[in-house]
């Protein structure tokens, strides 16, 4: 609250100043309110003791994602499988991660280069680890993925399964992936995985919290980042990151490989 | 068969005798004797020995929603003249001091409140009152839950949390001021979600506010059936049969009704 009121917290999305977070999900509303909409899922903190309005907005938009998503809870009429994944949800957290993509692009453009590398690795890490936990708890609702046994096919109890999920930061929900994976399974996946992944977010944190090297990076131009050591060094963890990542979700011995195949990719 | 009725107060406001002789010509099997104002708690008291109240399989009495800390001596005085068997139920926004309530044990039953509470809504309030009165059963208000929460998650937590716990319920329509009205459609809708959830043998006393007060006793009754058969569909188990046969069925009752 104090960095809040002596204005050292910047607009999360900058961009424009109208836009309702709780607007439809699926509407015509633009990249801020998608952009809002998503961040109040990912990564919003109620202030104060009363959360009475902070849960029913949020309650509010999820139950939005998936009344109207028509398969969901549904059995295939092929392999008779439920269908516990989200993907009216799952496609807006992936529009939300594009859009940053995107967005990056256009801001390189529209700032000349200003802050360049910094957004750089910030968008390849912290901004990578948002969407991943977005996805992650998408899957989560898959009792298969969470090994909740009591998990019932009802709206209401892939609301709790949500909320509950993205009530924990976003490194809280991949580590604890990660440690239901290791209780349930003899396989050394998890654990390596789970290693490469924080030993990298770890290293980006450091960096970040160097302000020497922070300094560095957001004046650091283009032309001068191939040679430059202290990118180098951010880059390497950013690709060390991306890596782990991508074994999180895409190796084959990792439990969430056939959704990301077929409900994250096609 | 599942024990229904109403909450006096909601058929004949300040009038439980009325509101009584009301459900006498009905089917209602269940009934809450209403002293939400306090000044209507000694009244209650004194007639209570002296009613009828055969037709009725299960009868509870709503304790007054608000007193102060000095009166609450003298509240849990008259209470305690309620036979056992009649359950209590109150608005945990009102105890003072939890301790001088433990000796009801089991037949105080805290209620879910509605929004405009600051406390008692959700999981968690409703836990620690619990924590203060472990024996005490609750009032499980599917209203009050779905006025806190429009996706009926927090009252499906509740269910989860305090099903063994749940004595009664009470069923209306609320508005977003916290007043009581005939159950909406869209309600019945949301109630019906959970339904599969709520236990099968708790009474359910409904609050909706009679709409007809005042006007023939007989057009009042055929309103009560009808309510306490929506609020009925509203928490049928088996999912709420089809707006169609709501239509054709509530038609054939209006017809009825006018004819009688």
């Amino acid at each position: 609250m104090a960095q809040i009121n002596r204005g050292r917290v910047s607009d999360p999305a900058q961009a424009a100043l109208s836009g309702s977070h709780n607007e439809a999900p699926g509407s015509a509303g633009g990249n801020l309110t998608t952009t809002r909409r998503v961040l109040l899922l990912l990564e919003a903190l109620p202030i104060g003791e009363r959360l009475g309005a902070f849960n029913r907005v949020r309650n509010g938009i999820l139950q939005r994602y998936l009344d109207e998503d028509r398969g969901l809870l549904r059995k295939s009429h092929i392999d008779e499988r439920r269908r516990w994944v989200p993907l009216f949800l799952l496609n807006d957290f992936a529009r939300y991660w594009r859009t940053m993509a995107v967005d990056f692009a256009y801001k390189q453009f529209d700032r000349g280069n200003q802050g360049y590398a910094l957004r750089s690795i910030k968008r390849g890490v912290s901004r990578r680890l948002l969407f991943s936990s977005g996805l992650l708890a998408c899957f989560w609702c898959d009792p298969e993925i969470s090994k909740n046994e009591n998990q019932e096919p009802n709206t209401q109890c892939l609301i709790d399964c949500l909320v509950t999920f993205l009530s924990l930061t976003p490194l809280e929900r991949v580590a604890l992936f990660f440690v239901v994976q290791m209780k349930t399974s003899d396989s050394e996946f998890p654990r390596n995985t789970a290693i490469a992944l924080f030993s990298a977010y770890d290293d980006f944190i450091g960096l970040l919290n160097d302000p020497e090297k922070r300094k560095h990076l957001d004046e650091l131009r283009p032309e001068d980042e191939k040679a430059d050591m202290v990118f180098k060094e951010a880059r390497t963890m950013r690709t060390h990151f991306r890596l782990a990542i991508q074994g999180m979700f895409l190796d084959k011995e990792s439990p969430l490989h056939q959704h990301s195949i077929e409900k994250g990719v096609f | 068969m599942a024990l229904i009725g109403f909450l006096t107060g909601a058929l004949k406001l300040g009038n439980f005798k009325e509101a009584l002789h009301l459900m006498n010509g009905t089917s209602m099997t269940a009934g809450e004797l209403s002293a939400l104002r306090l000044h209507e708690l000694p009244v209650l008291i004194s007639a209570l020995p002296k009613l009828n109240l055969e037709q009725f399989h299960y009868i509870s009495v709503h304790a007054p929603s608000r007193f102060s800390a000095d009166e609450e001596d003298g509240v849990i005085d008259l209470l305690r003249q309620i036979p056992e068997r009649c359950p209590i139920i109150i608005h945990p926004d009102t105890i003072h001091a939890p301790g001088k309530w433990a000796g009801f044990g089991s037949q105080l039953a805290i209620e879910n409140m509605d929004r405009r509470k600051t406390d008692g809504q959700g999981v968690e309030e409703l836990c620690r009152w619990f924590e203060q009165l472990p024996s005490a059963r609750m009032c499980f208000d599917l209203a009050h839950a779905h006025q806190c929460d429009r996706t009926m998650t927090e009252a499906f937590r509740i269910l989860l949390q305090f099903k063994d716990r749940i004595r009664q319920l009470h069923i209306s329509e609320l508005d977003s001021t916290g007043h009581h009205f005939p159950l909406s459609y869209g309600s019945m809708q949301a109630f019906s979600e959970i339904a599969s959830l709520i236990p099968a043998e708790a009474p359910a006393i409904l609050e909706s506010l009679n709409p007809l007060q005042g006007e023939d006793e007989d057009i009042q009754r055929v309103w009560i059936e009808r309510e306490a058969g929506r609020a009925m569909r509203a928490i049928d188990p088996r999912g709420m049969i089809s707006d169609a046969l709501v239509s054709s069925a509530q038609a054939t009752l209006s017809s009825t009704a006018f004819s009688a």
